[in-house]
């Protein structure tokens, strides 16, 4: 009987641990931070403060969209040794999933891989989307990698 | 006692599983044995990737591309949509291919060809049976995404 309960509990364990699914990002991963707001279609930029080792885990604030539904350009700006990839394999940010995808009108990077620029077609329908920089060390060429989210709020 | 035994459980089924979360792993679960696999043993790999009218591919798009056997060095991956009305994206932020863990490094000249209907990539082969992994993006011909596949290639 014990050892039929020891088995439930390490298969539980594996549930809990997420493992075996796919392309599921765990949803308790949000930022703690308090948000960065954006209410008109410029946003305020988004700092990503960095140190040489790009420390684990880099937490940044999810940029949250309120008010009226309309173009948005949100603005990623580094503070530290790293630059915005551009190789296309590992670009500077990348959406996960489908549905963000749609609202990704473009993307550029700029100010010598410092910034980078998205024109996001908001919907205001409350969804929140992960996403992923991916940023190079300037001398080493280290990855560095963070997931935040953005917030289409009501 | 039998909680701390609870939890030592619990932290052991985590551990079996090999991953902390799914996004973090670095393998893929010793636990999916259903996985779609494709085993390359010639220098250039061809996977025709079929897709069906509900926007999901149906073939092709194998979940684990095996190159743990054929020659070492450069190897090519091509990837080519037969289905009308699909292409891989080309936008930047939701790229056809894009390493979401794994050596980076051993990918060279990754690109669309063919309007949209082709993905090449160069893949240098090492044999140090290390797992790269990868998402993949198609999108309809009037825009619209698939949703993303969350692929292995197994060197």
């Amino acid at each position: 009987m014990r050892f039929v309960t020891s088995i439930s509990v390490i298969i539980a364990g594996v549930v809990l641990a997420g493992c075996g699914t796919h392309a599921v990002r765990n949803p308790f991963s949000r930022s703690s931070l308090t948000p960065l707001l954006c209410t008109q279609q410029n946003c305020p930029h988004l700092a990503v403060d960095l140190t040489q080792a790009c420390p684990p885990p880099a937490e940044l604030s999810d940029y949250k969209l309120t008010g009226a539904r309309n173009s948005r350009q949100l603005v990623w700006e580094i503070n530290g040794p790293y630059q915005f990839s551009r190789a296309n394999y590992k670009y500077g940010i990348y959406v996960l999933g489908d549905t963000i995808g749609d609202r990704v009108q473009s993307v550029s990077i700029t100010e010598n891989g410092k910034q980078l620029v998205m024109r996001f077609d908001r919907q205001a329908d409350d969804k929140a989307f992960s996403y992923k920089l991916n940023l190079r060390h300037e001398i080493t060429k280290a990855w560095c990698e963070i997931d935040p989210w953005i917030v289409d709020a009501l | 006692m039998r909680i701390v035994k609870a939890l030592a459980a619990l932290a052991a089924g985590a551990a079996l599983a090999g991953c902390v979360s799914p996004m973090d792993a670095t393998k893929p679960s010793a636990f999916d044995t259903t996985a779609t696999r494709k085993v390359c043993n010639t220098q250039v790999c061809e996977m025709p990737v079929r897709i069906s009218d509900a926007c999901v591919i149906s073939s092709g798009a194998w979940e684990q591309i095996l190159l743990d056997s054929g020659p070492m060095g450069q190897r090519k991956l091509v990837w080519t949509i037969v289905t009308d009305g699909f292409r891989f994206s080309e936008e930047p932020a939701a790229f056809a291919f894009f390493t979401k863990s794994g050596d980076a490094s051993r990918l060279r000249n990754v690109k669309v060809t063919g309007n949209g209907k082709k993905l090449e990539i160069d893949f240098h082969r090492d044999g140090q049976g290390t797992w790269l992994r990868y998402g993949m993006h198609v999108r309809r011909d009037g825009g619209a995404y698939c949703p993303a596949l969350d692929p292995w290639i197994y060197d």
